[in-house]
């Protein structure tokens, strides 16, 4: 999903390439000596309209655009799914066939796209805004890419409520990674410190991933 | 109404009626396209040519309310007395008005965009507003002040965690500035997208909620530059509008996590640019946008915040844009639409800077829709703008650190390499998720040579690394007026 670049070098983005797995621990020191990082991080929010996660959760989607765009090939059009949510900021993406998995998993959908960001905190463990914030870059990626499958003219949606375990096992069909011994999900570049975004359900032709 | 009808019918009122007005058809487009002449003539068309004679004292405001100056760099310098701008004499609510013209009016508030992924970003040309993010996140907050402030209270320690945290939220830079009357918009107007703004301060004049609320928070999220290479083209929009949407949606939860941490954050009072200007975020270049020391002009700022939260103000900063903006002109001579001026500096309002001429860069807009929502030329072109790359940092740095009396010999020597390494008119060859600027404006065609799709059209394969883009000047040369 690399994108072409121009000019000289980028040493910068090079080495932030190499750096990888290290990036996330050396995040977590930024809090450090910071009298209000653990409140900002751990505590439950006063007023939960106060929190862009539970605005864009409870925002209504919009309609699908009456008329199909003209389609690629199922494997371009997959292709062009993850470019856009690479692009808008999704560390990991893949597409999982819900033909495989059970009725109560799929939802009447054939495809699932699951994305991954990078969390510095588990968002289920850490209700403070700072803690929702890797829930919060998810919610910008996946609202994004289900608004513009529906423009395409198919149905998409992001709002189903999946739970944890069910995003994981999804990541896992997605081929982002594998459940440890916890059974958590573990992927190669960021470990554990991965949050799945919400799930987009949608119906566009695309070639899933295994 | 009958006696009305009939003496109107009457052969006295026939002959009373004999309007003075044209007479034939051709008179009549005439008339009104005076009438229309007028009208932006009056708005915005010439502002840049206005000679300020009595441009005021900048101590004070126009009601005699006495007034700090506020430092906004060398790029922008307050010289004259400062009229507050109502939020509703902007571009867009203009023309949601219809004050430019029928074209302009059913172009913004009436077409859905060809492109689905322009209808899913970019709000006045969507199909449903509720698939535009932007929608609910610039909506107004609903939430309240939390009653439990933090137990320490440390200017400082607060200025920091505010920066730490908005970067946390996603924001590239982040700065806060010293709330100053003469950068806040007219009172009682809010920029607020669902029109809503319920806060009780909404009547206070600038000057009071300056006082009352010292502080403005500005960040701002960069543009990808490889998108941004496609300038006049959607994949170019997309650049735009996802940070735009980005921007709006890491504001919204700071304007969250202020008012939980017990402050209030009022949104739309303050102008974006000033405040980031104040804040140190970048310098005011020719082309009327902020440039930034790390990503050049490829920043936009979106609505600010003004709080009470204790916080301690940074100052403007002097990357040389000032020095190299004189010199360079290398956006005012790609503009398409001649809008960039490429004279000195106008006092425009009181304020010396550079003006481009919003006008003409907006009537663009109608005519290339199809094509591209926002052209993006002076941006993409712009020699500040570049990837966050470490040769860039070095040019930069040797330009602040220069000398002032010395910086047009460094300009020249950075302007010869731009032009040199990157072309005088730069037109790449960008392709994003089946985009591909290689094709010619209104091709659709696929390039893709892994796709098996049956296409209405026959695929078209394209060599090379060139982009194709319409010869400049040539798209506008049917409604611009050349000087």
């Amino acid at each position: 999903m690399a994108r072409r670049s121009w000019g000289l070098p980028r040493l910068r983005d090079d080495l932030s390439r190499l750096r990888g797995a290290l990036q996330a621990p050396l995040r977590r020191l930024s809090g450090q000596g910071d009298p209000y990082w653990d409140d900002f991080i751990n505590r439950p929010p006063n007023d939960v309209r106060n929190m862009i996660t539970e605005i864009v959760a409870k925002a209504p989607e919009g309609n699908i655009f009456p008329t199909q765009s003209e389609l690629h090939s199922p494997n371009v059009t997959a292709r062009h799914a993850k470019e856009l949510t690479l692009y808008l900021g999704g560390q990991l993406v893949g597409i999982a066939d819900l033909g495989t998995q059970t009725p109560e998993i799929a939802r009447g959908y054939p495809y699932a796209i699951v994305t991954g960001v990078r969390a510095e905190y588990d968002p289920y463990m850490s209700p403070g805004p700072g803690g929702q914030a890797a829930a919060q870059a998810g919610q910008f990626v996946t609202f994004i890419v289900a608004s513009w499958i529906r423009e395409v003219g198919f149905r998409a949606t992001m709002q189903i409520d999946v739970p944890r375990a069910e995003r994981e096992h999804l990541a896992v069909a997605a081929g982002l990674g594998k459940l440890n011994g916890d059974g958590k999900l573990t992927v190669p570049k960021y470990g554990t410190k991965i949050h799945i975004a919400d799930i987009i359900f949608t119906d566009l032709p695309m070639e899933a991933d295994g | 109404m009958a006696q009305t009808i009939e003496w109107m019918n009457s052969p006295e009122a026939k002959q009373q009626q004999a309007p003075p007005g044209p007479a034939t058809v051709d008179e009549r487009v005439l008339a009104r396209r005076a009438r229309e002449a007028k009208k932006a003539k009056a708005t915005a068309v010439n502002e840049a040519d206005r000679v300020s004679t009595d441009i005021g004292s900048p101590l004070v405001a126009p009601d005699g309310t006495p007034r700090t100056v506020p430092n906004l760099g060398r790029t922008v310098t307050m010289v004259g007395m400062v009229t507050n701008v109502d939020v509703n004499d902007g571009p867009h609510p203009k023309n949601i008005r219809g004050e430019l013209g029928k074209a302009m009016n059913h172009w913004y508030t009436k077409t859905v965009a060809k492109d689905p992924l322009m209808r899913a970003t970019d709000s006045s040309h969507a199909a449903d507003k509720r698939n535009f993010l932007t929608t609910h996140t610039n909506a107004t907050s609903k939430g309240v002040i939390n009653p439990k402030k933090p137990d320490v209270i440390d200017p400082k320690a607060l200025s920091k965690h505010i920066k730490k945290v908005a970067k946390h939220l996603g924001a590239d830079l982040v700065g806060i500035a010293a709330a100053n009357p003469a950068f806040m918009y007219a009172s009682g107007s809010r920029y607020v997208q669902d029109g809503e703004a319920n806060d009780k301060y909404q009547s206070m004049t600038p000057d009071a909620l300056a006082k009352r609320f010292p502080f403005v928070i500005q960040t701002t999220v960069a543009w990808d530059h490889d998108t941004l290479q496609a300038h006049r083209h959607h994949i170019g929009d997309m650049s735009y509008h996802h940070t735009s949407m980005k921007n709006a949606m890491v504001m919204k939860a700071l304007e969250g996590y202020i008012k939980e941490m017990g402050y209030t954050a009022i949104r739309g009072a303050v102008n974006p640019q000033g405040a980031g200007l104040a804040a140190g975020l970048g310098e005011l270049g020719r082309n009327g946008m902020m440039i930034s020391e790390r990503f050049g002009s490829r920043i936009h700022m979106p609505d600010p915040i003004l709080t009470d939260m204790p916080l301690i103000a940074d100052g403007p900063i002097d990357l040389g844009v000032e020095d190299f903006c004189k010199i360079c002109r290398k956006c005012a001579n790609n503009c398409p639409t001649n809008s960039i001026s490429f004279g000195p500096k106008v006092i425009y309002n009181g304020i010396q800077k550079y003006k481009i001429n919003w006008l003409t860069c907006y009537k663009i807009r109608p005519y290339v829709a199809d094509h591209y929502g926002s052209c993006l030329t002076c941006i993409a072109v712009c020699p500040f703008t570049k990837p966050d790359a470490w040769w860039r940092r070095v040019g930069g740095k040797i330009l602040k650190t220069t000398p002032i009396k010395a910086r047009p010999l460094v300009v020249r020597a950075l302007k010869w390499i731009d032009d040199t390494f990157w072309g005088e008119f730069p037109s790449r060859r960008v392709k994003f998720m089946g985009y591909d600027t290689g094709l010619k404006v209104g091709e659709h065609n696929c390039t893709d040579p892994s796709c098996t799709a049956n296409h209405k059209e026959p695929q078209k394969i394209i060599e090379g690394d060139v982009g194709f883009y319409a010869p400049i000047k040539k798209q506008t040369d049917a409604f611009v007026k050349r000087g």
